[in-house]
């Protein structure tokens, strides 16, 4: 791995940061297993990279892009609160709509935004890409720790430590689940937006793998940082997202020691068990040396 | 403490970060400068692509290069990665089978440090890669894998002179099919043929669309989608039964049953595409080099087939 690969890692880690913000808003703050998002990935790609091939201005495309997502995330949510289907269920079956709107949406399955105006064109710098998913990144984990900390953010969070005990405190939990996915959704869109403008093009299987990935860095996150304070749970999605790219990083460059192309998957998914059972490993050698401490 | 932790903890996470950077950047630098280095990647592994890909490697065979070549395994999020680490080892040349991968290398490669090869991309115009297809303004030019259906119908009506409608099953979600499906609208008329369509998101819903067609169409014809030739045996398999003809543009499908095809030879877009980047690392300018299109059209009839479903095969 050399400066250029780091920095593009960085630079979709940090990008792809926002699909893990959103997938830990859903799976591990509200304890909802939402499948939408490899349909909502796409979506905001399409939604965005449509208006942005008609001349429509990229910030206000961008915001179509989240408010889409939302949109997606309201109606799975909404499929599963008023009608009772399965949570697993009703992403699965969004997603799959989605497949067929996002086709609709494009008018066709790739769009290219090379040449167009984006948001990351206001700069004409090397890095500007970089330095604008920052920013955005910077404020996303800032409003969502304002979030989480308000009255409203502690109602979402506690339906996903205790469905059945919240109602008792005045918190709807249909109400809450709604927002919470619309939010996961809203974020996740919003990644699929910036995709495309960053790497110019939206392409219907574009959305495969988002939920791993997603999921992944979650996972990675929390195996490094503990969960003792929202905003570090918030951080060390972002941190996830970008070790997560890292570890991609590295496993392409393993053909040196004699691994095939295809082998990548397996490598990434190696790795990524080493880290998330890391914890355990140092958990047990602590304890061990603590008995061997206590004997002496 | 609790802070003490965390802060340790984040420095750890960096160090490990900026020592494998450093490891990397001594392992990755500087292994051969003398020799010209092509890097090749394929959006995904598929019979198809692998053979244009073995094309492009065969016709490099004897000039001293290395080829180094990655899959992003149909993500394209891996896609952009590879090519950012592709980049980073500045080759002569980058080459980039299939569409997306080529926008992936074309996004990454912002400030044109290397010139761009595209290989198999059916519509490069509609992909934004070339605006203009006799002189690439960029620093990108390559291969397409257009084959103009009307000479594939005209070999269809060759054999089938009664044919009126014809089904084709394509996949929406593929940018070189639906290039191709609205050619193939707008010629049929001319041609005295009637076109239906059934469609699939995967391979898996290949049998449906095939049950959709058969008692709607007197032939099958599948061009050029990889979801409708991935799932081929199954749709032969169908229309077997009914006794129709399934027409391919793949030469390779013959095998598998399909009465007859006509399209590009993907290994010769390989060899084509090699020939591209023999000319590029020969100091040739993209800008000076037109898009090629395939030279010449595979043509293979598969009498054993036309037999079992009793067509006479015109000479």
């Amino acid at each position: 791995m050399n400066t250029i690969q780091f920095l593009g890692a960085l630079e979709l880690g940090l990008l792809y940061a926002l699909v893990t913000l959103g997938i830990y808003i859903t799976f591990r703050a509200i304890n909802f297993p939402d499948l939408t998002v490899d349909g909502t990935f796409p979506l905001g790609a399409a939604v965005a990279a449509s208006l942005i091939i008609n001349d429509i201005n990229p910030y206000i495309a961008t915001a179509c892009a989240m408010f889409a997502g939302a949109i997606a995330g309201f109606i799975t949510g909404y499929l599963h609160v008023r009608w009772k289907i399965l949570g697993l269920l009703a992403g699965i079956l969004t997603m799959t709509a989605l497949y067929s709107i996002n086709l609709r949406i494009m008018g066709r399955p790739n769009i290219a935004i090379l040449s167009e105006t984006t948001v990351f064109t206001v700069f004409q710098d090397n890095h500007s890409i970089l330095f604008i998913i920052a920013i955005i990144i910077f404020f996303t984990v800032a409003l969502l720790y304002r979030f989480m900390a308000s009255q409203l953010g502690l109602a979402l969070r506690a339906i996903g430590i205790n469905p059945k005990v919240s109602p008792s405190y005045g918190i709807n939990v249909g109400r809450m689940t709604l927002l919470g996915l619309a939010l996961s959704n809203a974020l996740v869109a919003l990644a699929g937006a910036l995709f495309a403008q960053a790497y110019g093009f939206a392409d219907i299987s574009m959305g495969t793998g988002t939920l791993i990935t997603g999921l992944a860095s979650v996972i990675v996150g929390e195996s490094i940082f503990h969960k003792y304070h929202i905003l570090i749970i918030l951080i060390s999605c972002v941190l996830g997202s970008i070790m997560y790219r890292i570890v991609i990083a590295l496993a392409l460059n393993a053909q040196i020691a004699g691994l095939q192309a295809s082998d990548l998957n397996l490598i990434t998914a190696i790795l990524v068990v080493f880290a998330m059972l890391m914890p355990q490993i140092r958990q047990k050698i602590c304890i061990k040396s603590i008995t061997s401490r206590l004997k002496i | 403490m609790q802070i003490n932790n965390i802060l340790f903890k984040f420095s750890l996470f960096l160090l490990a970060v900026f020592t494998c950077l450093s490891v990397n950047i001594c392992l990755a630098t500087n292994k051969n400068p003398s020799k010209k280095l092509v890097t090749i990647i394929q959006i995904v592994e598929h019979p198809a692509l692998d053979i244009t890909r073995q094309g492009i490697i065969d016709e490099l065979k004897n000039s001293k290069v290395t080829i180094e070549y990655q899959s992003a395994q149909g993500n394209n999020a891996l896609a952009t990665q590879i090519a950012q680490k592709f980049i980073s080892s500045s080759p002569n040349v980058l080459v980039g089978i299939g569409t997306t991968a080529t926008q992936a290398l074309m996004a990454a490669n912002k400030h044109n440090l290397c010139p761009i090869i595209f290989s198999s991309v059916t519509d490069p115009k509609d992909a934004k890669i070339v605006t203009n297809l006799n002189m690439p303004e960029g620093i990108v030019t390559g291969v397409s894998n257009f084959v103009d259906p009307a000479l594939q119908f005209d070999l269809i009506k060759k054999i089938l002179p009664n044919l009126t409608t014809i089904g084709i099953i394509y996949n929406p979600g593929e940018a070189n099919s639906v290039t191709l499906v609205e050619t193939m609208k707008k010629i049929s008329a001319n041609k005295g043929l009637q076109l239906v369509f059934a469609t699939a998101n995967n391979s898996a819903g290949i049998v449906d669309a095939t049950h959709k067609l058969i008692s709607e169409v007197q032939a099958v014809f599948i061009n050029n989608d990889n979801t409708a030739l991935s799932a081929f045996e199954s749709i032969v398999s169908i229309c077997n039964k009914y006794r129709i003809p399934v027409f391919c543009s793949d030469t390779d499908m013959i095998k598998k049953g399909a009465i007859a095809a006509i399209g590009a030879n993907q290994y010769e877009i390989g060899k084509q595409t090699g020939k591209l980047i023999l000319k590029i690392l020969n100091g040739e300018n993209p800008h000076q080099l037109p898009v090629v299109f395939p030279k010449e059209l595979d043509t293979k009839i598969n009498l054993e087939q036309a037999a079992k479903l009793g067509i006479n095969i015109p000479k």
